[in-house]
C-alpha cells in the first residue's frame, strides 16, 4: 500500500486532478487516505457489497481543481448474478465544466466465463452512457476492462478508435484514446507497450486499462483529442499491481 | 412473398416477447402492491404507470379530439416503453420508486433507481424479479413508504394530479 500511495501522491504532484483506483477495499482506502493526509484531496470509496462480491473502486480528487460526487453503481443481472458494470461520479471542474465519470473494473481474464461476463458488463454500462449522451452530458470512462481495445466487449461499449466517427455519431459512440497503446509504437517496434505485463499466448503485454471519452472532448476542426498514455511516473511499473497507471489528458 | 411473410412473423414474435416482458413486470408490480398493502394496512398503494400517462396528457387530449394525424414517432408503439413504480397514499401525494424500461424485444429490461442515476440492466425475467426485490429493500423506498404512511388518508383527486405529483424524469 505504501508503494501504491507513493505513486498516487506522485501522480497528483505531477498535475493529476483525479486518480481512480481498482482492487481496493475499505481498509486499503483508509490506509491510502492516511498516507495522503497532508494533501488537499477528496477520497470517495465505492467498496459496497454487490451480489456475492463487492465493488473495489476508490476515486481520489484534488479539491482545488475538481469536485467529485458519487452517483451510484451501474450493474447488470444475468442468470441470477449481479455483474459490476461501473461506478459513476459527477465531476465539476474549477473552470465550471462538468462531466460524468465512470470507473470500471471488469471480471478477470483468468475465469473461463469472464468474457461473457465482461460483455454483459459492457452492455449494461453502454445503457447508462446512452442515457447521458441522450441528454448531451459529457462522459469519461476509465477502466481496467480486462479486455483490449479491439475485443468485442469494447465494441459492445461502442468504443471506437476513430475520433471522426465519434464526431459524426456523438450520441452513440465513445472515442477510445487508448487504442494506439495496445501495440509497440511504429517508430520503435521493440519498444514496450501495454498497461499490463503478462506472459500470455498472444503477447507479453496487454492494454487492459483504457480511457474513453464522449465527443464533447473532441475538436475535429482543431484536430484536438484527449491523449492517453501508460504512466512512466517513478515507482510505477508492470510489477506494480501488475498494471501501469493509465493517464488521460483531457483537452 | 416469403420474405415479407417471415418478416411479419418475426415482427409478431418480437411483439409477443415484448408483451411477455411487460406482463411479467405488471405481475411483479401487483405482487409488490400486495406486499405493501399488507405491510401498511392498506394505506399505501403501489401503481405501475406508463410514461405516456405521466408525461403526455396533451398528446392524449389531441388524439382524443382528432387533432393529430398518424405520424412516425407520434404513435405510442414507436416509443421505448417505460413504466414507473409509484407509491401513493390516500391523499394526492405520490412518490416515484423506480423506473422500468423495456428493450424492443422485451429484454433486457432496465431498472433505474431507487437511487437516483442507478441503472441495472436485467437479461431475464428471473433477473428482473431479483432487481425488483433488491430495489424494494432500498432505504429510499422505506423512507418514501414511511412518509406516505405518515401523511393522509383521503383518496387522490385525479389521475392527472397523481401523475403530476409523481414527476418521473422526462426523455
Amino acid at each position: 500500500m505504501h508503494q501504491a500511495s507513493s505513486v498516487v501522491r506522485r501522480l497528483f504532484s505531477d498535475g493529476a486532478s483525479i486518480v481512480a483506483l481498482c482492487e481496493m477495499d475499505v481498509e486499503s482506502a483508509a490506509r491510502l487516505q492516511k498516507h495522503l493526509g497532508s494533501m488537499d484531496l477528496d477520497v470517495l470509496v465505492a467498496c459496497d457489497r454487490v451480489g456475492k462480491s463487492r465493488w473495489d473502486i476508490v476515486v481520489v480528487s484534488d479539491r482545488q481543481r475538481v469536485r467529485c460526487e458519487g452517483t451510484g453503481p451501474q450493474t447488470t443481472r444475468h442468470l441470477g448474478t449481479v455483474i459490476r458494470s461501473a461506478q459513476s461520479f459527477d465531476v465539476l471542474t474549477a473552470s465550471g465544466s462538468s462531466f460524468r465519470l465512470y470507473v470500471a473494473h471488469w471480471r478477470s481474464r483468468l475465469g473461463s466465463s469472464g468474457h461473457d461476463w465482461r460483455k454483459r458488463a459492457a452492455i449494461g454500462l453502454c445503457k447508462a452512457i446512452s442515457d447521458d449522451l441522450e441528454t448531451d452530458r459529457a462522459v469519461v470512462v476509465l477502466g481496467d476492462f480486462n479486455e483490449e481495445p479491439f475485443d468485442s466487449a469494447l465494441a459492445a461499449l461502442h468504443a471506437v478508435r476513430d475520433p471522426r466517427l465519434v464526431c459524426r455519431h456523438p450520441k452513440e459512440l465513445l472515442f477510445n484514446a487508448s487504442w494506439s497503446l495496445a501495440g509497440p509504437p511504429r517508430s520503435r517496434p521493440w519498444g514496450t507497450f501495454g498497461s499490463y505485463g503478462y506472459g500470455g499466448r498472444t503477447s507479453l503485454a496487454y492494454q487492459l486499462d483504457q480511457a474513453l471519452v464522449s465527443a464533447h472532448f473532441l475538436a475535429e476542426h482543431e484536430r484536438k483529442a484527449p491523449v492517453a498514455r501508460n504512466s512512466e511516473t517513478e515507482g510505477a511499473s508492470h510489477t506494480f499491481g501488475g498494471h501501469l497507471p493509465l493517464e488521460l489528458e483531457l483537452q | 412473398m416469403n420474405g415479407f411473410g417471415s418478416a411479419i412473423d418475426h415482427a409478431f414474435e418480437l411483439q409477443a416477447q415484448h408483451a411477455d416482458a411487460v406482463a411479467f413486470v405488471e405481475t411483479l408490480a401487483r405482487e409488490l402492491a400486495a406486499a405493501v398493502n399488507n405491510k401498511t394496512g392498506g394505506i399505501v398503494k403501489i401503481v405501475l404507470l406508463d410514461q405516456e400517462k405521466t408525461l403526455n396528457l396533451g398528446k392524449q387530449l389531441g388524439r382524443a379530439f382528432g387533432l393529430l394525424r398518424p405520424q412516425l414517432g407520434g404513435d405510442d408503439e414507436d416509443r421505448t416503453v417505460r413504466k414507473y413504480l409509484i407509491a401513493r397514499s390516500g391523499t394526492s401525494e405520490a412518490r416515484a420508486l423506480w423506473e422500468v424500461e423495456f428493450a424492443e424485444a422485451g429484454y433486457p429490461v432496465t431498472v433505474r433507481g431507487p437511487r437516483e442515476k442507478r441503472v441495472e440492466v436485467c437479461s431475464s425475467a428471473a433477473d428482473v424479479r431479483d432487481a425488483f426485490v433488491d430495489a424494494a429493500a432500498d432505504v429510499r423506498v422505506g423512507r418514501k413508504l414511511q412518509s406516505l404512511l405518515d401523511s393522509g388518508t383521503s383518496e387522490p383527486e385525479t389521475t392527472a394530479q397523481l401523475a403530476s405529483a409523481a414527476e418521473p424524469p422526462s426523455d
